[in-house]
Order: C-alpha cells, then sequence, then structure tokens
C-alpha cells in the first residue's frame, strides 16, 4: 500500500505534533504540518497531499477561506479536506453524520482512533487504494 | 318674669316662620298660623276643620295615620316627638318637613299641637354631604384598589428584576463558557492525541503505568464532557419548533437512556395521557431535557429501582411528572438544583450542567421546570408547559 501524504493545517502545534507523530508511526502516512493559512496553498502545491485535514479557528486566515483557495485552485480542488476544529461539539457532528453545510468535520477534542477511521472510509483515501 | 297675655302668645306664634297649629285628638286642625300660610300656600279659612293628613301627599295619607297612632303607641311619648316627612303645598309641590308633636289638655279638652318646620335646605345640605361620603367612600375604594395594583405591580417588579438579574448571570457565565469551550479543548486534544501515541507505538509493559495511561484519557473525556455541557448552556437561544406530541418526545428520551436503564435495573411504569394536544416545540432540545431528567434518577437509583412517568392535561397547561424511587435531594441542596455546577453526584459522575440546560431549555418554551421531594420518598421533576403559548393543532 502506497504511503498517503497529509496535509495538517492547524495553529495548534502541540496538537498537530501528536497527530503526525501518530499517523507518521502507523507506516502509512506522512504528515506535514502548516501551522496556519497563509502558506496553505503554497504548501500544498509543493507537497502534494492526498488528504488534507484543516483547523477552522487560526489566528491568520479561517478554514473556511482557506478551503474555499483550495477549490478554486484547479490544480488542488479534487483533494479531499476534512475540518478538524474544537469548533464544533460532537453531537453537532453526529447528529449530521459528520458533515455541516456540505463539510465533513470531526470535533476535537477526538481519538487517533476515531481519525484514521474518518481518514481510512471509503470516501476519503479509502477509494484511492 | 314678664307676664305675657293670650295676644302676646298669639304675636309670638304669629311671627314664627314655622307652621304652629293645633288640631283636636282626630287630626282636624283647629288653629293655622301665618308661618303655616306661608309654608303651605292654604289660608287658615282654607284649612280650618280640615284633617292635618291634607298636609300630607295623597299617597302618604292612608299610612300616615296608622303611623301617628303607631308612634302615639310606641312608648316614646304621648304625641310627642319629631319625625321627617314629605310635605305637600297647595299648588301641589312637595317639600321635606319636620314634624313635632305634642299633646296638652285645657278645661276645653285634650289638644294635639304641631310645629312644622320646611328641612328642604337642612335635606339638601344632608343630600349633599351623603353623596361627598359615597364619593369620598368611592375615591377611597378606587384609592385602596390602585394602592393594591401598585403592589402588584411592585411584586411584579421585583420578580422581573430578579429574573433579569437571572438572565443577565446566565447570559454570561454562557459566553464566558463559550470562550473557554474552545480554549480548553485544543489543549484536550492535544492530551488526548498524546495519550493514543503512548498507548498505541510505544509498547507498555508496567501494569500501573497502563492504569495511569487510561485514567489519563477517562480524565481527559470527562473534561470534554464538562464542555459539552458548557456548550450546550451557552448555544444560541433559538428554538426550532414543530408541532410535536410530549408523548413521542417522552418515548423517545427513554430510549435514548434503555441501556442504562437496564444496566442499572430501573423498570419504567408510563401513564401517558394520549389526549393531550401537540405543542409548538423543539424536538431535540426536549429530547435533551428528558433525557437529563431521566439519566439522573438512573444515577440515583444504582441498586435497581423504578422511574413512573406521566403526561397530562390540567387547566390549561400539559404536565410531564416524572417520580422516581431514589433517596431523592437533600432538602438544604433543593434550592440549588439548577444551579450551574451544582450536582449531588460523586465526583466526575455528573457535570452539574444537565438540570440548568434543561431549566434554561424549558423556560425558553416558556414552561417551568420543578424538583421537588416526595412525602413518600424518592424525587419528583415537574415539568409544565402552557397550551396557550406553545399550543399546535391535532393530538
Amino acid at each position: 500500500m502506497a504511503i498517503k501524504r497529509i496535509l495538517l493545517i492547524d495553529d495548534e502545534e502541540t496538537f498537530s505534533r501528536a497527530l503526525k507523530l501518530y499517523l507518521e508511526r502507523t507506516g502509512r502516512y506522512v504528515v506535514r504540518v502548516e501551522s496556519g493559512g497563509a502558506f496553505a496553498l503554497e504548501a500544498a502545491k509543493v507537497f502534494r497531499p492526498d488528504l488534507i485535514l484543516l483547523d477552522v479557528i487560526m489566528p491568520d486566515i479561517d478554514g473556511g477561506t482557506v478551503a474555499a483557495q483550495f477549490r478554486e485552485d484547479t490544480t488542488l480542488s479534487r483533494i479531499p479536506i476534512i475540518f478538524l476544529t474544537a469548533a464544533v461539539s460532537r453531537d453537532e457532528v453526529k447528529t449530521r453524520s459528520g458533515v455541516i453545510g456540505g463539510e465533513r468535520f470531526i470535533p476535537k477534542p477526538v481519538s487517533a482512533q476515531e481519525v484514521l477511521a474518518l481518514i481510512e472510509s471509503p470516501v476519503t483515501l479509502g477509494a484511492n487504494e | 318674669m314678664i307676664q305675657l297675655g293670650e295676644q302676646h302668645y298669639r304675636c309670638v306664634i304669629e311671627s314664627a316662620r314655622d307652621a304652629i297649629l293645633w288640631t283636636d285628638l282626630d287630626g282636624a286642625i283647629l288653629s293655622w298660623n301665618q308661618g303655616a300660610a306661608a309654608m303651605f300656600g292654604y289660608t287658615a279659612e282654607d284649612m280650618v276643620g280640615r284633617s292635618l293628613t291634607e298636609l300630607l301627599p295623597e299617597r302618604f295619607r292612608d299610612p300616615a295615620m296608622p303611623g301617628l297612632a303607631r308612634f302615639d303607641g310606641s312608648g316614646y311619648g304621648r304625641f310627642r316627638g319629631t319625625m321627617e316627612l314629605i310635605g305637600r303645598r297647595k299648588n301641589a309641590s312637595e317639600f321635606w318637613i319636620e314634624l313635632a308633636f305634642s299633646e296638652w289638655t285645657s278645661d276645653a279638652g285634650s289638644f294635639l299641637s304641631a310645629v312644622i318646620r320646611d328641612i328642604t335646605e337642612r335635606k339638601r345640605v344632608e343630600e349633599e354631604l351623603r353623596s361627598a361620603n359615597a364619593q369620598l367612600s368611592e375615591r377611597r375604594r378606587a384609592l385602596e384598589e390602585a394602592l393594591q395594583k401598585l403592589n402588584t405591580a411592585h411584586e411584579d417588579l421585583q420578580e422581573t428584576q430578579l429574573q433579569l438579574i437571572h438572565v443577565a448571570k446566565m447570559e454570561s457565565v454562557g459566553r464566558l463558557a463559550a470562550g473557554v469551550a474552545h480554549e480548553v479543548k485544543n489543549p484536550l486534544a492535544t492530551l488526548l492525541m498524546g495519550l493514543d501515541v503512548l498507548t498505541d507505538h510505544y509498547p507498555v509493559y508496567d501494569a500501573d503505568l497502563a492504569i495511569l495511561l487510561r485514567d489519563m484519557k477517562t480524565a481527559v473525556k470527562r473534561a470534554d464532557k464538562v464542555i459539552k455541557g458548557l456548550l450546550d448552556f451557552s448555544a444560541p437561544h433559538q428554538l426550532e419548533k414543530t408541532a410535536q406530541s410530549i408523548n413521542g418526545i417522552v418515548e423517545q428520551a427513554l430510549a435514548l437512556v434503555k441501556h442504562e436503564l437496564d444496566r442499572c435495573h430501573v423498570s419504567v411504569e408510563k401513564h401517558l395521557d394520549n389526549a393531550i394536544p401537540c405543542l409548538a416545540i423543539d424536538r431535540t432540545k426536549l429530547e435533551q431535557v428528558f433525557v437529563n431528567i431521566f439519566m439522573n434518577s438512573v444515577q440515583a437509583l444504582q441498586a435497581g429501582g423504578s422511574i413512573r412517568v406521566e403526561t397530562a392535561v390540567r387547566t390549561g397547561e400539559i404536565y410531564v411528572l416524572i417520580d422516581d424511587t431514589g433517596p431523592g435531594v437533600p432538602p438544604d441542596k433543593l434550592h440549588k438544583v439548577f444551579d450551574p455546577f451544582f450536582t449531588t453526584k460523586p465526583t466526575g459522575k455528573g457535570t452539574g450542567l444537565g438540570l440548568t440546560v434543561s431549566k434554561q431549555i424549558v423556560e425558553m418554551h416558556g414552561g417551568t421546570i420543578t424538583l421537588s421531594n416526595k412525602p413518600s420518598g424518592g424525587a419528583r421533576v415537574q415539568v409544565a408547559f402552557s397550551i396557550g403559548k406553545g399550543v399546535a393543532h391535532g393530538h
């Protein structure tokens, strides 16, 4: 199985470090962390991720704007995006089957197993295998 | 003392403004002075020999004589005393008179003398006084009524003020909660992810370390639960109202806690009134209310027991009564049960926000929620909604 590339855009550096460590320890992923939205687009063009995990509330640009920028860029628009944020509650995500306003969400705090399950689901990276 | 002759007495009588006359014991007039002539319009020639009762309106004449007889037999006096009557002038006009009688005897026999005074002015003043008194009483009554209304308004104002203070307090707690929640969830996310890294990717050979890591995960999840409660509390105060059956919401809430009911061996007795009307309510939020109430009961019934749920309509309100057979709430804690972060559960078992959020949701629907201890033991939660405030149609 080919190693998948994940771009994690989150200003919470300690969380990003822990998630990167967890995912890379599985041996199935390589993770690049961006601590803000300002350089996310440029980073993605260089890194060519298979998946983007994106925080919502960030000091420079909010996650919604970053996602819109990705979708407007024809070279990046097909990359799946999952919002990973403390801005939504577990109940909100659960009652809407993980999709809010057409976007997929993971609420923080979240266990690594839940993140893995969503990443590897058929609608995310599972379909590419 | 000056001795006066009959002529002098006659002058005194004739110059008096009052009507002074005398009659025989049958009431036939024998003497009629100038005062009487001026008062009634009859001359002495007109009246001498006629009955005294002709000075009264016709409608009073028949009753007047028995009245005089009663007065005579009353023991008060031998025709001594005064009475107020309606008099009638020659021109048929009527007016108030005061009639003073006395009986006297001379060589010629027994006679009655009568002094009649026109008391029209006195009566007018008395009537004015009575009217003024009545107006005064009416004004006093109106003032007392206004005072009562003022007192009620003052009490309402105090109540509203307390409610506003409560709302302001709750809103400030809500704003604080929303801000804190986001800032706390991110470090919790780091802790949880770090613990997953340790447990899943690093071998843990020490049993105590494994327990420690598990406890740390539990602690993180507990903190997250508190944050969830805070977010519920600070959630936007908007309701998505649709016509719903309270019975359906109660049933759904019971289904959601079924696992916990079974696990703790808690039986449920339902008495749901099928005749209660639908209400315009937010189903999800009210399910949350009843889940909170049922979970409180379950947690109070760790050794097993039962919950009784009743729905009913009474005097324009829909009631939901939830009784349990648990230990109830200590009486000195009852007034605090809806306060944020108040809990009687063991540390870690409750956030202290369940009933606070429930109360907030019920009040957003214009309803009330109370918690009390039953005399027979156990706690009772009563949730009530006014049918007028949120009634939909149909059953």
